[in-house]
């Protein structure tokens, strides 16, 4: 493959933190013998990118695979780009600075609904063919994954190939059906045809998208062109997940980047049910890994890797069984060595508090908790299952340990929202503040501040909230000067996040395929890098919606009832659509469903449709 | 409770090739990584947030290699010197490496104080007829402008072999003068004022440079524009072929020699002289030595 260094290298003294394109960092690995090249391409910086799990975790299993070799590519921060376009060098891997459109194949994750331009900027400074359909035959065949790929339409003209769920054998069986295509000479029309028979794999171009009144008819938006491709995509899991070890190699960066730790995943799933949650109701069922798998991954890790701090990450680390006993381990093997081992997600009762008392040592910053909604009402409706003592438990527990700031974090326009419950934000936060000064010594009570922070509801695919639309910018604005209005204490601050990005995220969360025409008009005008707020280009959003005629407004905020046919009924996450349907209904009567890691069967239909079970390593205890 | 006794391991390493575009804080992060995978039994700071107690040398700016670079480490308990620096080079990568270790007196000055006056050599794209360095560098930083006079800073005589410029500064309480600054302004005055031509010209030239003035100050951009750097370890660049194999070591055991360019240049084919039509720019800028004292007249400032 070409190498690309001595020409990046001259542009690298002109560009901000060159540490981001040097390679050589520990653990980077280069695999000679194979004879087949991924990419593996997160679409933002190195910054955001490097500690992603999933580039970690698909780049692994490729190079463990015989005939397989991986390496990785970001998105070069902007000034590098420009300088880049203007010295006509293409996009490169970090392993071997090689071109990406020398690779065999590339992998793009979709980690989150902002990242639909820069998916595009990646395969133009890659100099691949933007649409799928217009790519030769000595291109590199263009993969895509991760969350936003279960409602893949918004994106689907640019992938040769989208996988459902979890990578960790799709991938790489994935690659090796395109090898074996390639060694026997056939074309790529040909090689796509037979990646559409592996299970979790999605290939746009073999489906029609149907109009609206078919649709509805049919039960779903797209229709196999030929025999053989299947109508319906299930979800890949990966079963092993449970007994895997939980370390695994990683690279250890030079530059700074977000999440600059070992990461060490405890668990996966979550099954906690919260209406809103993507997440909650893509990764189920839920897997544990054992304490003794766990807390033997992180002392390897950490030997391995010379990282002086540690994340157990999951979606609910501290719903993990054996958490109190991996953390009581990790405290005693760490002592003395100066490492801080961190608990994402705190968990909203006075456990929650004890888990985060038992990592924090003696410093102690702020903690973070998510009622997302202000009334006991609402909260019942999102199935959010926390009440007004579980978190004043937690205020409790946390101020009278020391802490001295906490931030609320909460969500404007939920389904049913009134203007009681968002004066009840308002109040609860208030209260909260109430109690936590109660709870320090008088002389202390003047540090003690409440943050609250507040995010426009997004719509998600894949959801019981999937059918209900986006409150309009207008009324999310006169929700937040309620708010606003409402909070009279002044150590109460009210964050609120922008509301124009929220807004895409819905589009994208929620949109057919026509709404690959707007992204791509939309990069034309130069949106780019939209999950940064200081470089979101609303009006090129804007622009770009009136260039191909759609209207995003009544995609974000129309509500639909529960029979509407979306337009990613073809991809399955596992949970069936009765249950979001009947879930949602529930949420109207204000009534909830429990976890059922912590009880019986709520019936989502994810362990039969895809033949597992909830793993757990003993059993849970609310 | 009494003050538990620490041992304290002064390494030196050297920064070099591709990791030479690595700032100060992003050195400092990946050596206490190696130290922890190393697993040393390094001292920690008590209180609220505990720490490694490591202690950097002075800062290079980014794009600027080194090859006498320096740490000080607190040991809880002695490690025999040979086998500190095995662990770390086997927990380093070839272009940050540890090439030396000893142990100090407690009250030895602190490894960012203890040398002064820095040596740079630097390799040019084709030999000048001359080099003299400006008398005056700009900096603009901020907005603001500020003068520095390179004779405040300069010790000793720069010196020209071929394509190699070799020169020493010394770094004040007030502040430092970036050597890659500096070069910058010399080589924008030998492109612009027909020094290559030969003859010592008269005076000197007065040079502009942006970008950050003083030395570690936290500009994360490549100073003065037009450092670059040579190929890294493996990569067959020509610094590899410029190197001076044990030289290097500088009293290390056996690790693998920095990268440092001969006085001559002609092992490198970079003494081949300007054309008429060259723009001179700087293929690698290296601090080859860091000193206490200015170093003795007619010494090779590559040893110290």
């Amino acid at each position: 493959m070409t190498d690309l260094w001595p020409r990046l290298e001259a542009l690298l003294a002109h560009v901000e933190r060159p540490a981001r394109y040097v390679n050589h960092e520990w653990g980077s690995v280069r695999k000679e013998d194979a004879d087949f090249s991924f990419c593996m391409v997160y679409p933002d910086t190195y910054e955001l990118g490097q500690a992603n799990q999933a580039v970690r975790i698909l780049a692994n299993a490729v190079n463990a695979t015989g005939h397989l070799r991986a390496e990785r590519a970001f998105l070069p921060a902007a000034d590098l780009i420009d300088r880049m376009r203007e010295a006509g060098l293409p996009l490169f891997s970090i392993e071997s600075c090689a071109p990406l459109r020398e690779f065999d194949a590339i992998g793009i994750t979709l980690p989150h609904e902002l990242a639909a331009t820069n998916v595009l900027e990646t395969l133009d400074l890659a100099g691949i063919p933007l649409h799928a359909g217009e790519r030769r035959e000595e291109d590199p065949f263009v993969l895509g994954g991760g969350p936003c790929a279960f409602n893949p339409e918004p994106y689907a003209p640019f992938f040769d190939a989208v996988f459902i769920g979890e990578g960790e054998e799709a991938l790489p069986e994935a690659l090796l059906v395109l090898r074996e295509q390639r060694a026997r000479g056939a074309s790529r029309a040909e090689a796509l045809r037979a990646l559409a028979r592996l299970a979790g794999c999605y290939v746009p171009t073999l489906y029609r998208w149907r109009s609206e009144e078919e649709a509805q008819r049919a039960g779903s938006w797209v229709e196999p062109v030929e025999p053989g491709v299947p109508a319906r995509i299930e979800k890949r899991l990966f079963a092993g997940f449970a007994e895997s070890p939980g370390w695994e190699p990683c690279v250890v960066p030079y530059a700074e980047v977000v999440h600059d730790r070992l990461n060490v995943e405890v668990l996966r799933g979550c099954a906690r049910g919260c209406r809103f949650c993507q997440a909650g109701m893509m990764y189920r069922p839920v897997r544990e890994r054992s304490a003794d798998n766990v807390v033997a991954s992180v002392m390897q890790g950490l030997a391995e890797t010379g990282y002086d701090e540690v994340s157990l990450t999951s979606l609910s680390s501290t719903d993990h069984s054996q958490i109190a006993d991996i953390l009581e381990r990790l405290n005693r093997s760490c002592e003395g060595k100066g490492v801080r081992i961190s608990v994402p997600s705190q968990r909203l009762d006075a456990f929650g508090v004890d888990m985060a008392k038992l990592v924090a040592g003696q410093k102690k910053g702020g903690l973070t908790f998510a009622p997302e909604a202000g009334t006991q009402r609402l909260r019942d409706v999102i199935n959010k299952n926390v009440t007004e003592e579980d978190l004043f438990g937690a205020i409790d527990a946390a101020f009278a340990a020391g802490w001295r700031r906490c931030k609320l974090y909460f969500m404007i326009g939920l389904p049913t929202e009134t203007d009681e419950d968002v004066k009840g934000i308002a109040s609860l936060a208030q209260r909260a503040y109430d109690r936590a000064r109660a709870a320090v010594p008088p002389e202390q009570r003047g540090s003690v501040r409440m943050g609250v922070s507040c995010a426009l509801f997004v719509p998600k695919a894949q959801t019981p909230f999937q059918w209900d639309g986006q409150i309009p910018p207008e009324e999310a604005a006169r929700r937040v000067g309620l708010l606003r209005r409402s909070v009279k204490y002044k150590a109460v601050d009210v964050h609120w996040h922008d509301p124009a990005t929220s807004f895409v995220e819905a589009v994208m969360s929620r949109a057919g395929r026509e709404a690959a025409a707007w992204v791509e008009a939309a990069w034309r005008r130069g949106a780019r890098f939209d999950a940064w707020s200081e470089l979101f280009r609303e009006d090129a959003w804007r622009e770009a919606a009136r260039e191909v005629g759609i209207d995003p407004a009544a995609i974000a905020e129309t509500s639909h009832d529960l029979a509407r046919v979306m337009p990613w009924a073809h991809v399955s996450t596992g949970v069936s659509t009765q249950f979001l349907a009947r879930e949602r209904r529930r949420a109207e009567a204000g009534e909830t469903t429990p976890d059922c890691t912590f009880g019986s069967c709520t019936g989502c239909g994810a362990c039969p449709a895809l033949g597992a079970e909830n793993d757990l390593a003993e059993v849970r205890h609310g | 409770m009494a003050e538990k006794r620490l041992f304290r391991l002064r390494v030196t390493f050297c920064k070099q090739g591709r990791l030479a575009l690595l700032s100060h804080l992003e050195v400092a992060r990946a050596l206490e990584r190696a130290v922890r995978r190393a697993g040393l039994p390094y001292a920690v700071s008590q209180g609220f947030s505990p720490h490694m107690k490591i202690a950097f040398g002075a800062a290079l700016p980014v794009g600027v290699g080194g090859t006498h670079e320096v740490f000080d480490l607190q040991l809880e308990r002695y490690v025999a010197p040979e086998r500190a620096l095995a662990a770390l080079q086997a927990a380093s990568v070839a272009d940050l490496m540890a090439k030396s270790c000893r142990y100090l007196e407690p009250s030895a000055p602190a490894a960012s104080v203890a040398f002064p006056v820095s040596t740079y050599r630097a390799l040019l794209s084709c030999a000048p007829g001359a080099f003299p360095l400006p008398r005056e560098v700009r900096i603009v930083r901020k907005k603001k402008e500020k003068r520095l006079l390179v004779e405040d800073f300069l010790v000793g005589e720069p010196s020209l072999a071929g394509a190699v410029v070799t020169f020493s500064l010394e770094a004040k309480a007030t502040g430092s003068l970036r050597p890659d600054v500096l070069l910058a302004a010399g080589v924008e005055a030998c492109n612009a004022g027909g020094f290559r031509a030969g003859g010592a010209g008269g005076g000197r030239a007065v040079g502009e440079a942006a970008g950050g003035g003083a030395v570690g100050s936290g500009g994360q951009t490549a100073g003065g524009g037009a450092v670059g750097n040579g190929g890294g370890s493996g990569s067959g660049g020509d610094a590899m072929d410029a190197s001076v194999g044990g030289d290097a070591a500088g009293g290390g055991s056996g690790g693998e020699a920095c990268l440092v360019l001969a006085q001559s240049a002609s092992a490198a084919g970079r003494d081949v002289p300007c054309g008429e039509g060259d723009r001179v720019h700087v293929v690698s800028l290296t601090r080859i030595a860091q000193a206490a004292e200015p170093p003795a007249p007619a010494a090779d400032a590559g040893q110290r």
